[in-house]
């Protein structure tokens, strides 16, 4: 539920936020890159740090702290499975791995922390992707939270009836939530119709081109935040 | 009817903040009584859902205190409280699941370890008791609206829980279902169940409930008989409540002094023979009034 909870977009004013979504993105791309490329402990956590510095400058810090808080046992697993399994007879590997894990998950969650459905429809069409998509992705992104809700709503409604979630055997606990499955795609199938129909109503998959009530342009901030970021990039790839 | 001193649900200085942060209730104090219909209202957002979901523990005090039957809500588990408290839930697609609708009405009590005999019998029971016995081989999304709602009440009765909670009972409905909830609630009260109902409907409240609390902005406003509390237009702006009808025809004919200053009617079969007297009275020659 709290990895859920990390798609939900909040609306600040911030420098971060005053960016263009592509900076954002290139900011985020570029970080999650830089984790891929850098093979030591020191390096993944300058990552972490850095996104966390970012989210700061956004006032989401206490979110994307929340946000790695929730890949830590997904984080350990990977250190504990590589450092038993791995090829490698060190600990530095393995926990390369597991930082690496923590730095992707918080340098892609701070792209989507700061970026509206809005802006990430208007990103996806920039890069030329066709309308129908970008709508499936931005929808499944603005869906995110309203299932978070749903699940929330659904977990209460079982309990009410005497369903203990986290009780019993391990192949208890499985059935019992798949009894919370049914109940969620119904109503997923039932509201994604109710969507379809929606947008249909006001006109979308008309064969005209749509228009945009604002269109991305990059302004001079924007290209100070490129340069910092290739500066940043540099410094990054020299040390 | 109401026992003042058969307490059975208890909220004490009740405060709750979301997990984001946002401060749902401020300082509740209510009490439920043994036997009475209770309707909670108040404009969206005002924390009626949030307060009914602390009765069963699916929802656990940031501050203060609820007792359920004497049992302190913060440490019991949800399991424990729905014995005791039944709660239906405003979408009947958020609870049903089950392949069969006499499987869904089982499920609470196959939970609750009741003997497959005893399911039976209850099982039946509740469902003949809500009209959809008929219906016990279909699947429970082929029902209509108003008889999947039917369907989650009767999946609640049938562990014979004695307090009853139903979040928006009408919200969706046509009048026919309405009349049926209406019934619903006639039999639940004759069956010596406590039952809170979360409603903004007013009219439906003038006609079926003891005790109405009005709650605004994570507060409650005020408790009392619904004759006073619907009839107060001050409290009632304060809560974003519309009058019901004929309180809103009491205060037109204040105006026209048919009715005393202060004096409302808010049953139809009590203003019928005052409006008919008045009319008779202008039929005989006299000042017809209105």
């Amino acid at each position: 539920m709290e990895a859920l909870r990390a798609f939900r977009f909040k609306r600040e004013n911030t420098v971060i936020d005053r960016a263009d979504p592509r900076v954002r993105a290139l900011l985020s791309v570029s970080l999650a890159a830089l984790s891929l490329y850098a093979q030591s402990i020191e390096k993944q956590l300058l990552i972490i740090l850095t996104a966390l510095a970012v989210a700061a400058a956004a006032r989401r810090l206490k979110r994307l702290a929340g946000v790695i808080k929730a890949a830590l046992p997904l984080s350990a697993m990977i250190f504990a499975l590589n450092w038993l399994f791995g090829p490698g007879t060190g600990l530095v590997q393995p926990l390369v791995l597991a930082l690496r894990f923590l730095a992707l998950s918080a340098s892609l969650s701070l792209f989507f922390m700061t970026t509206s459905p809005d802006e990430l429809s208007l990103l996806l069409e920039s890069m030329r992707l066709p309308r129908e998509y970008s709508m499936l992705v931005t929808m499944s992104f603005r869906f995110v939270p309203t299932l978070a809700l749903d699940v929330e709503a659904v977990m209460h409604a079982l309990q009410s009836r005497g369903l203990e979630l986290e009780r019993g055997s391990i192949t208890r606990r499985v059935k019992n939530y798949l009894y919370l499955m049914v109940p969620l795609i119904v109503h997923e199938v039932r509201r994604s119709l109710m969507a379809a129909e929606a947008l249909e109503a006001r006109g979308f998959g008309s064969p005209r081109k749509p228009s945009r009530y604002r269109e991305l342009r990059a302004k001079t901030s924007d290209y100070l935040f490129i340069a910092l970021l290739a500066a940043y990039i540099v410094l990054f790839l020299a040390l | 009817m109401l026992h003042e001193g058969n307490v059975v649900v208890q909220v004490r200085d009740l405060y709750y903040t979301y997990p984001g942060g946002i401060e749902a209730l401020k300082g509740v104090n209510l009490e439920v009584y043994q036997g009475e219909v209770l309707a909670i209202m108040g404009e969206n957002g005002a924390g009626k859902t949030t307060l009914v979901k602390h009765f069963n523990g699916i929802l656990k005090p940031t501050r203060g205190q609820v007792l359920v039957k004497g049992i302190d809500t913060r440490h019991a588990s949800v399991a424990e409280l729905s014995r005791i408290v039944g709660f239906v839930f405003q979408n009947p697609d958020h609870q049903l699941f089950a392949d069969t609708v006499y499987e869904e009405v089982a499920f609470a009590l196959r939970n609750f370890g009741y003997p497959e005999h005893v399911i039976e019998s209850r099982v039946k029971w509740a469902l003949n008791l809500m009209d959809l016995w008929k219906y016990r081989t279909r699947s429970p999304f082929s029902l209509s609206v108003g008889e999947r709602k039917r369907l989650t009440i009767a999946s609640v009765l049938a562990y014979d829980p004695e307090i009853i909670v139903l979040d928006e009972p009408t919200a969706g409905q046509d009048h026919l279902q309405k009349e049926k909830i209406s019934e619903i609630i006639h039999l639940l009260r004759l069956m010596g169940k406590t039952v809170v109902i979360v409603t903004h409907d007013v009219e439906f409240v003038t006609e079926h409930v003891d005790r109405v609390a009005v709650m605004a902005r994570g507060k409650i406003l005020a408790v009392g008989p619904p004759q006073r509390v619907l009839c107060d237009p001050q409290l009632l702006r304060e809560a974003r409540l519309v009058a019901p009808q004929l309180v809103k025809l009491s205060l037109i004919l204040r105006r026209h002094g048919i009715l005393n200053e202060g004096e409302y009617e808010w049953r139809a079969d009590k203003l019928a023979p005052k409006l008919i007297k008045v009319l008779r009275s202008g039929a005989d020659g006299g000042s017809p009034g209105i």
